[in-house]
């Protein structure tokens, strides 16, 4: 069956994150708890980092962090290329093991109030960053499609058997560095045609907006989406979901657990719907390096 | 006076295929998050399993080992008996541990946010003028399981969990952080006659152990007979492959596999060995391994040989 490789440490699973960081990530997108605007970059790398915090704390044992995965983030926009946006000691750097990535957080102290024992409980506790909002210049998706494929490729020769890769595109526009989106949804096709002997490389597209039209997110079909070209476009570039995404995607949105077919798409996303998406793009990865029937399984 | 009524064997070995971490440049090899207790007197036995959830929160291993000396002597009875004993040593835990983390912020800030899991299951056995008394308290997936010799052969009479829901859902467990909830909680009591052994056992040994008995036969509650059998025709996941192997391969005579259980008891390598090669043919899974067995012989049993049960889910 497809998609239910155990993630471990001699089959690890991988992520690649891809960025928007063209101009228009500059636009508002939410406001915080005091009002202010926040940008769209702002949003994505602060819902990035909190993705790639949950991946190593679930990674993370009494002895240090288990190497359950390869990560890697593309971003596009700060220049007209493409390219590996880690930062400090990881820059440079492409498809790093968790252990790395953890070892290389910047920690920022804040203040959370946990329930202990039914007790409000006030504890400082560090959050860690490694990406920063970025939003530059244009947006070149094809080449960090491109990108992806090649690390992709390199990494799926030496992990054959693994969990196929999951990789999740963030944008805000259509890429600028093609000559048509048939050129792109080729890009695309290459990258998901990618695969390991557990199944096709899964690409997630989550196009933001934050304007007043509704977000449409996993959709069944194209017809679910506002008659935009881009937004058919997108859902042609994304894969279709498999089964334990699906079904914990109906319990999430309350959807009928009879649906037999789902992209791997959001369209209009607001903020809410981009942590969902990236909770859902990470989650089923994460649930196949912890058995179901092995919880206290050390 | 009379011959004390019981023995006890027990073990416990890290899971066969045991994890090395790089941890600041330097290989560390992962410990066993099980724990176990066994204290023996003429007069009453303590026998005790926790399973530290290593992946859930961070110092299972100390929290389970916590869990089992805080124990007391007699029997924790029900859910706000369980709250309160835990009151008594949970901030202890947190603060000590919290402070070993200090110059460790996300692992810390894991700490303070998950805390530390663990299962538990306790048996309390107090002698009595013509039986022995057997007292049960079990939260999580650690398994306890009562065998019945009257029939020349065991044949399981109990199980705690009382049943196999738990199996299929991810086990309650206790944390430092939480209340413990009713639902997690089954305690229970019942009376020992004749010969008779308790098994204690974390959640692989126990799946084996269940596992075994209901394909041989030696199960006659529908309740886990029917569970398995619909793993291992329709099942997914680890355990319905561990039901159709042990299905496949069931053993041809459950008192020679019940003396096998005794051998493997006999030292630690001798355990290893049993789990290792338990694992090696699909038979149990790949887990920190611990099993208690507690023989119980007193004199014969009354005419009516009564058992006693009652059993209580808070």
């Amino acid at each position: 069956m497809a998609y239910s490789q155990e993630i471990s440490r001699d089959r690890r699973g991988v992520f690649i994150f891809l960025v928007d960081q063209s101009r228009s990530m500059n636009k508002a997108f939410a406001r915080d708890g005091d009002g202010r605007e926040i940008s769209r970059a702002e949003v994505v790398a602060d819902a990035l980092n909190r993705t790639v915090d949950e991946l190593v704390n679930r990674c993370m044992r009494d002895e240090g962090v288990r190497d359950y995965f390869d990560l890697a983030v593309i971003g596009y926009g700060r220049t007209n290329r493409a390219e590996f946006c880690w930062q400090g000691g990881l820059a440079g750097r492409q498809l790093v093991p968790i252990s790395e990535v953890a070892d290389n957080a910047e920690l920022v102290e804040t203040e959370i109030v946990t329930m202990i024992r039914g007790q409000p409980v006030a504890e400082t506790v560090t959050v860690s960053r490694w990406i920063k909002p970025v939003a530059e210049e244009s947006t070149p998706m094809n080449g960090a499609l491109r990108l992806a494929h090649a690390v992709l490729d390199e990494w799926i020769s030496r992990n054959p058997d693994s969990y196929p890769p999951v990789i999740i595109n963030i944008t805000d526009g259509m890429a600028n560095d093609v000559d048509s989106e048939v050129e792109l949804l080729g890009t695309a096709r290459r990258l998901t045609a990618l695969k390991t002997s557990d199944g096709n490389a899964l690409l997630i597209n989550c196009h933001i907006a934050g304007g007043d039209e509704a977000p449409v997110v996993f959709p069944e079909t194209a017809a679910d989406l506002p008659a935009d070209p881009y937004a058919r476009l997108l859902f042609e570039m994304s894969s279709e979901l498999p089964g334990r995404h699906r079904a914990v995607i109906c319990e999430l949105f309350d959807r009928d657990l009879g649906i037999a077919s789902m992209r791997g798409v959001a369209f209009n996303a607001d903020a809410g719907a981009l942590v969902r998406l990236l909770d859902i793009g990470t989650r089923q990865a994460i649930a196949a390096a912890q058995p179901v029937f092995d919880p206290n399984g050390g | 006076m009379e011959p004390v009524p019981w023995s006890v064997r027990l073990q416990s070995v890290v899971k066969p295929g045991n994890d090395v971490i790089v941890s600041d440049g330097q290989a560390v090899v992962r410990s066993s998050e099980d724990r176990l207790r066994v204290d023996a007197s003429a007069s009453a036995v303590l026998a005790a399993v926790s399973d530290g959830a290593g992946s859930s929160g961070l110092f299972c291993g100390p929290w389970a080992e916590t869990l089992l000396a805080r124990l007391p002597g007699r029997a924790l009875s029900g859910l706000t008996e369980l709250d309160g004993w835990l009151g008594g040593f949970c901030d202890d835990f947190h603060r000590r541990h919290a402070a070993l983390l200090a110059a460790w912020p996300m692992r810390r800030s894991k700490f303070v946010r998950e805390g530390s899991c663990a299962t538990l299951l306790a048996c309390w056995l107090e002698r009595r003028d013509d039986d022995v008394a057997l007292r049960w308290l079990g939260y999580g997936d650690s398994m306890m399981l009562v065998f019945d010799h009257a029939a020349g052969r065991p044949e399981l009479v109990r199980v705690c969990p009382g049943g196999p829901a738990v199996l299929g859902r991810d086990p309650h467990l206790l944390n430092w952080k939480d209340v413990p909830v009713a639902a997690g909680l089954e305690t229970g009591e019942m009376a020992l006659s004749g010969r008779m052994s308790v098994v204690l056992a974390s959640d692989a040994v126990g799946q084996y152990a269940l596992l075994r008995a209901v394909a041989a036969g030696a199960v006659s509650d529908p309740a886990w007979t029917g569970f398995f059998r619909r793993m291992a025709t329709g099942g997914q996941g680890r355990l319905a492959d561990l039901a159709r192997a042990h299905e496949a391969a069931p053993a041809a005579d459950f008192a020679g596999e019940w003396l096998a259980w005794g051998r493997a008891l006999e030292g630690a390598g001798s355990f290893a060995d049993w789990v290792r090669g338990r694992h090696d043919q699909g038979l149990m899974a790949n887990d920190d391994a611990t099993l208690i067995m507690v023989d119980v012989e007193t004199a014969p049993a009354a005419a009516d040989g009564a058992v006693e049960e009652t059993e209580g889910t808070e």
